[in-house]
């Protein structure tokens, strides 16, 4: 059963974000398929919660904010050996482009690019990161499609995606594969905090496919960290039920 | 909840009905083989009777596989085909060929060859297959393109421009399709190690030089099949899926 490409059996994978939405569900989903997890988030019970209810054992939790540097020394400190990585800690906001400030800038970068690039930074300067293992970045479709008012958001993703594709060419020589998801509206906390500034579900409605749920995420996810992607790097999936078919 | 033995992983095909074309060796033959042992039944599709009837031979028994040998660029042995099938869970559009020619030494006849085997074919079948009422709600469409279809290589050109047409085709049919919850994706595959291009092994391992992570094996292709065939892809669709080992050109 070990032989099956599909599985994580032996794996220990970090999950940025793990407390809610597609860092939750693929928490979830990678245990199932036999993986161990460094599960990392802001909120102790919720974190809590989520590694609580993971199947297998031997899971981890490490609390904390990745916008802060103490924060990602501390998790470097304590990472073990990593067959994976799965950065999903995101935020986004939203302002027209006559209303951006530096501040909006700052915030979203710093968590949205600066924390996974920086994190992933330290853990290759620490050799935390094993040979042929997979890393997953979690980007959003607003990269190619960047509506209106997510100007920095869209451009922060964008960014991220960049560097991954760097990341993959500098590091493939020990094996090491990088990709990015590209998601559309996910049904995720997340997206339940724009409702008071656009109407998500009416846009998650537009998609021929429906809603997407964060396990339709999660899915691509575990793939991309399966042996069954070996080789598979540099690639960006997107996941968008269709929605921007009409643009892309 | 904390019973892992009780879990199914996701990347599964059990209940499934999937047609393969060119299952008859290389891509092919390891996305029959591949999609059979996550639990397809599988219809496969080939030129060559012999070799086919080879696939057949080795794919996971228990489920009633079946062969059909037909030319898909002969437009009445693909109705056969077509009737052959029954009902449909998924298709991988695996039959292809070369094209390469310099172009100032190009036929018009050649091209039309190339065209007629790499995007009509899997365009009509396409056609036949919706138009029979052969796809069952929420089917999955994969068509195999390439990294030609997004790089330039001297001589390429008729290969890598019916590519790209099929591409071009995936965006429309996804939209046309979705509001039966199915879906259409390309995977576009770099150098992959298969009797379609290793008859010269020097040029081969020059060749796996360019890719960070070595030549792909057909297995390789017919994994990602398996992911976008499963029902955990239901939100993916019209995407090309780039699987080419990290090759710096795409």
């Amino acid at each position: 059963m070990n032989a099956s490409p599909f599985s994580l059996a032996g794996r220990t994978i970090l999950i940025t974000g793990a407390s809610s939405g597609i860092g939750d569900a693929t928490a979830r989903l990678c245990a199932a398929m036999g993986a161990r997890i460094l599960a990392c988030g802001r909120d102790r019970e919720r974190l809590a919660r989520v590694v609580a209810s993971l199947a297998g054992a031997g899971h981890q939790t490490i609390i904390g904010d990745l916008t802060d540097p103490a924060a990602r020394q501390a998790l470097v400190d304590a990472a073990p050996s990593l067959d994976g990585c799965v950065f999903s800690a995101g935020a986004a906001q939203l302002a027209p482009m006559r209303m951006v400030t530096q501040r909006h800038l700052d915030q979203l970068f710093a968590v949205n690019y600066d924390a996974p690039v920086l994190l992933t930074q330290a853990l290759l300067a620490r050799r935390r990161i094993a040979a042929n293992a997979s890393l997953v970045y979690v980007t959003a479709v607003a990269e190619h499609v960047a509506p209106h008012a997510t100007g920095i958001y869209s451009g922060a993703k964008a960014a991220l995606t960049a560097t991954v594709r760097t990341i993959a060419v500098e590091h493939a020589k020990q094996g090491i594969r990088a990709n990015c998801v590209s998601p559309g509206y996910v049904a995720t906390p997340m997206l339940d905090g724009l409702q008071n500034v656009m109407s998500t579900g009416d846009k998650a409605a537009l998609a021929p496919l429906g809603i997407i749920e964060p396990n339709d995420v999660a899915g691509a996810i575990a793939w991309l960290l399966a042996p069954a992607s070996r080789w598979v790097s540099r690639t960006s999936l997107v996941i968008d039920s269709g929605l921007t078919l009409h643009v892309r | 909840m904390n019973d892992a033995s009780q879990f199914e992983h996701p990347f599964h095909l059990r209940g499934k009905t999937v047609l393969v074309t060119g299952a008859s060796s290389g891509i092919g033959r390891a996305v029959a083989v591949e999609c059979a042992r996550a639990g397809a039944r599988v219809v496969i599709n080939g030129r060559d009777a012999a070799r086919l009837g080879d696939t057949l031979s080795v794919l996971d028994a228990g489920l009633k596989h079946v062969a059909c040998v037909a030319d898909l660029t002969d437009p009445p042995q693909m109705v056969r085909l077509v009737a052959a099938c029954g009902e449909l869970d998924g298709v991988v559009h695996a039959a292809g060929v070369h094209g390469v020619t310099p172009l100032r030494m190009l036929r018009q006849s050649f091209m039309q060859t190339v065209l007629d085997a790499n995007f009509l074919a899997p365009l009509m079948l396409t056609q036949q297959l919706l138009a029979k009422k052969t796809l069952r709600n929420g089917a999955s469409l994969v068509f195999m393109s390439s990294i030609a279809a997004h790089t330039g290589t001297v001589g390429v050109g008729p290969y890598s421009a019916s590519k790209a047409a099929l591409e071009g085709l995936i965006r429309p049919l996804a939209l046309e399709i979705a509001p039966r919850a199915m879906r259409a994706n390309a995977i576009a595959p770099g150098l992959v190690d298969t009797p379609l291009v290793n008859d010269d092994r020097a040029w081969l391992d020059d060749k796996a030089k360019m890719y960070p992570l070595g030549l792909g094996k057909p297995e390789d292709v017919a994994y990602a099949a398996i992911y976008l065939l499963a029902d955990i892809s239901r939100k993916v669709t019209g995407t090309q899926l780039h699987l080419d080992g990290g090759i710096p050109w795409t």
